[in-house]
């Protein structure tokens, strides 16, 4: 059940919209510089679990959260936190690229210069997460030129590469391949197999094949009692190979869910 | 079976009906229009635009009226875009889930859009004139207008800013910028077809507007030094031409022209700019 | 291993500058409706003191500036004011209404676009404009049928020119967002354009269409400056079309500039007056939006 030093540590979760429980009583561990994916049906409470990990649940009016997230040693849901920070050490990338309308550049500069970086620094870092996102080649010419104009896959890269220009211990993403082609998805893929031994990441997926090539450990999300929660969680290939929980067992088969 | 060519005469009767309508209406338009720009043009040059006003406004140009509606403009936006725009970015940013707020923030301007000009103009003469002591004013014409174009300025921006995609919020906050920053360098430029467009509408209103400024900005004709002197747009200027000055229709003529065709192109701009705005947005 | 300096306000603080500055301003943009309303209202309470309020409607005449025999029957005006917007929208309605039923359902590839356009443009006409066009072509033309051409006719056909755009835009917004399956399940089942318009997108559209109409009559009744410069503006109640009258708009513009005392008193009554006309059209407009949103 537990894992070689955590960086995440969650502890009887509780997220509520309204009068709608999405997860509860959810508890998790998530190991350091490793692969993490989430799986489990559609409407599980993947994303908002996700959502928590950095506090965009914040601009949810109706939303209520409660127990606890330890980053390290902060409690990410404390009121005392930094919000600003929170966010900067925990990056996330969603399932829709969302380039900002913006040239290429302002769209990695801009943050940064929100996180009070000088102005060298900023084209440094940004040039640096280009190049670690594999598309500066593709773009170094074009750097002021507008992000809308970036292919699908390479928009994806982008958003990689902003929240990586921020140098986060914790990269999030949602489902960042299902609205991509098999090619650009294979490209992102490996690109999140690369950034493993810089950083932790939490991916949400769908594509079990997926989640078997990259995870290194695994969650796996279930309705139970009319809400979502973590029903069996540990290292991927040992939980594919042989899952505790019959659901999970059928789940990691393809005969349900 | 014998009622389909009853049914289909019948559609044919009225779609000859309401297509004459159109043409009507067309008709009725090109009537007014060719009437005004037809009887302005004669006799409209450079210097009637520069020169100043003779003979109760029967002689010379229409400079000063000019230098006077611009600046009544010019103060219009200066208050109305600041408000408007910060009332549009709260109510779409920062109203969260406090709907009650929000609905009677917008029964408000519902309200103040369908209070009628005359009634604006009472109050600007009460308040700017009087109380606020500008005085027969381009200064008070100006706030008059301003309060008058509020709910079309903060209407067109709110669903500017409505357009921007949620994501662009989250993706930034994700990121860890604040509302601010967020509002500034990722929304408000997003949105800024939108408050071109506002303005340009503010400025159509404004600048078609009467009867709020009879009793507000005045009809002094000579050129104003300051905000504070009263100064006669071009609107005023017809309405006192053709109805206490006899012998001033030809000028009338001729100011109502200059009204007329910067009104077609600031307005045919705003729709142009607007549908451009909207069809990029589709694609 | 860089370092993030911290030497900047803290964006929560900036962002909640910002949240209040912004509700500060909102807080402002809304008041200014209640200020305008209660300041006319304020300037308007002295009449209850000064004068017998049932004069404004027992009085015969207007003369409120008379030393000595003040009179101040605002009905003639009143009547002025519905008459006309009456007789505006006696033409104006069907024919907007007629003109968006073109434009939605008898489409021309030539006259749609064209028509979109002039009602647009139309809507940005200045009244001012309109008014002086029918000083100086309609009223000559109506004087040569019956004098003196400043008339009643002349102002509902100034006023229905310019309220015809909004009673167009409106009607076809409303029959614009009817679902398309609709009209498609109609045609799937045989029943032809006319029949389909006639029982099924009118009535469902009632209240779209109405509130258009609703929106045309609020602007008709407070436009000031165009029925100014038509209707001759003899405080009379008009006996037939071609009689001058004078609508309770054009009173405040006509005599406000010189009025003192309580004629000053009256006419802001009058803004009172028909602030409180317009006011429950746009509760009924409100209202018939959202059950037509609703239904």
């Amino acid at each position: 059940m537990t894992c070689d030093s955590p960086i995440i540590r969650v502890n009887q979760l509780e997220v509520t919209y309204g009068e709608q429980v999405a997860l509860r009583d959810l508890t998790l561990e998530i190991p350091q510089r490793q692969i993490t994916a989430l799986v489990g049906p559609s409407g599980c409470g993947k994303s908002t679990f996700l959502n928590t990990l950095n506090r965009l649940t914040d601009l949810l009016p109706d939303c209520k959260v409660s127990g606890s997230i330890q980053l390290n040693d902060v409690d990410i849901l404390s009121a005392e936190c930094d919000l600003y920070e929170i966010r900067r050490r925990v990056g996330m990338v969603f399932q829709k690229a969302v380039p900002f309308p913006l040239s290429i550049e302002k769209n990695l500069t801009l943050p940064l210069s929100e996180h009070g970086l000088p102005r060298s620094e900023q084209q440094k870092l940004a040039q640096q997460a280009l190049k670690d996102v594999g598309l500066w080649d593709e773009v170094k010419d074009r750097l002021k030129k507008p992000a809308m104009n970036l292919s699908g896959g390479q928009q994806q890269r982008l958003c990689i590469a902003r929240a990586l220009a921020l140098n986060p211990e914790v990269l999030l993403l949602d489902e960042p391949c299902s609205a991509l082609d098999p090619i650009a998805s294979r490209v992102v893929e490996n690109l999140i197999v690369s950034l493993r031994k810089r950083m932790t990441i939490v991916i949400v997926t769908h594509n079990l094949a997926q989640a078997k090539r990259i995870a290194n450990h695994m969650a796996i999300f279930w309705i139970r009692n009319g809400a979502g929660t973590v029903i069996e969680q540990g290292p991927a290939a040992a939980l594919f190979l042989n899952p505790r929980e019959a659901v999970a067992q059928e789940y990691l088969s393809g005969t349900c869910g | 079976m014998a009622k389909r060519p009853l049914s289909e005469k019948l559609d044919q009767l009225v779609g000859l009906l309401v297509r004459s309508s159109s043409a009507l209406m067309v008709g009725m338009f090109l009537v007014v229009t060719a009437a005004i720009l037809r009887n302005g043009l004669s006799g409209l040059s450079m210097e009637f635009l520069t020169t100043i006003p003779q003979d109760s406004g029967r002689g010379g140009g229409i400079g000063p009226l000019i230098v006077s509606t611009v600046l009544v403009l010019g103060i219009c936006l200066l208050v109305s875009i600041p408000l408007g725009v910060g009332t549009a970015a709260w109510l779409s940013e920062f109203s969260g889930s406090r709907q009650v707020v929000t609905k009677s923030i917008q029964l408000s301007l519902d309200l103040l859009a369908s209070i009628p000009s005359i009634v604006f103009g009472l109050f600007g003469m009460v308040v700017f004139c009087q109380k606020l002591n500008f005085g027969f004013s381009i200064l008070s014409g100006g706030l008059t207008l301003a309060c008058m174009v509020l709910p079309i300025i903060i209407r067109t921006v709110y669903f500017g800013l409505r357009a921007v995609p949620g994501d662009i919020r989250q993706a930034g906050t994700a990121l860890g910028m604040s509302q601010t920053r967020i509002l500034r360098s990722l929304i408000i430029p997003t949105a800024m077809p939108a408050i071109v467009v506002a303005i340009l509408l503010g400025i159509g209103r404004a600048m078609a507007e009467t009867a709020a400024l009879i009793f507000t900005s005045g009809y002094v004709m000579r050129m104003p030094e300051s905000v504070f002197d009263s100064g006669r747009v071009l609107s005023v200027h017809i309405y006192d031409l053709a109805m206490n000055v006899p012998g001033g229709e030809t000028n009338a003529q001729r100011t109502a022209f200059v009204l007329l065709t910067s009104l077609l192109v600031i307005n045919l701009c705003a729709s142009q700019f607007s549908g451009r705005w909207l069809t990029g947005r589709r694609a | 291993m860089i370092l993030w300096s911290s030497n900047r306000l803290s964006p929560s603080r900036t962002d909640m500058l910002l949240r209040r500055s912004l509700g500060l301003l909102t807080c402002l943009a809304a008041s200014v409706v209640v200020f305008v309303i209660g300041f006319v209202l304020v300037e308007s309470l002295p009449a209850f003191s000064e004068i017998e309020l049932s004069r404004i409607i027992s009085d015969d005449t207007w003369h409120p500036a008379d030393p000595d025999n003040a009179t101040f029957g605002l009905i003639p005006m009143l009547v002025g004011s519905f008459l006309v917007t009456f007789c505006a929208l006696l033409w104006a309605a069907p024919l907007g209404i007629s003109i968006a039923i073109a434009n939605e359902f008898y489409p021309s590839r030539f006259m749609s676009p064209i028509v979109r356009r002039t009602t647009e443009i139309m809507a940005g006409i200045p009244s001012i404009v309109f008014g002086f066009w029918g000083l100086t072509t309609l009223v000559p033309l109506i004087a040569n049928i019956q004098a003196p051409g400043q008339s009643l006719l002349a102002g509902s056909i100034v006023l229905g020119m310019m309220i015809l755009p909004t009673i167009v835009l409106t009607t076809e917004q409303a029959l614009h967002s009817l679902p398309n399956e609709l009209a498609i399940a109609a045609a799937a089942t045989g029943v032809g354009r006319f029949a389909f318009l006639w029982h099924v997108a009118l009535p469902t559209c009632r209240g779209g269409i109405l509130s258009g109409v609703v929106l045309g009559l609020a602007r008709a009744i407070g436009e000031t400056m165009a029925v100014l410069m038509v209707s001759g503006n003899i405080v009379q109640i008009p006996g037939s079309l071609f009689d001058p009258f004078r609508t309770i708009t054009t009173n405040i513009a006509l005599e406000m500039g010189y009025a003192t005392q309580t004629h000053r008193t009256l006419l802001f009554l009058t803004a009172a007056i028909l602030i409180a006309m317009v006011v429950p059209l746009m509760a009924v407009m409100q209202s018939l939006n959202t059950e037509q949103s609703h239904g």
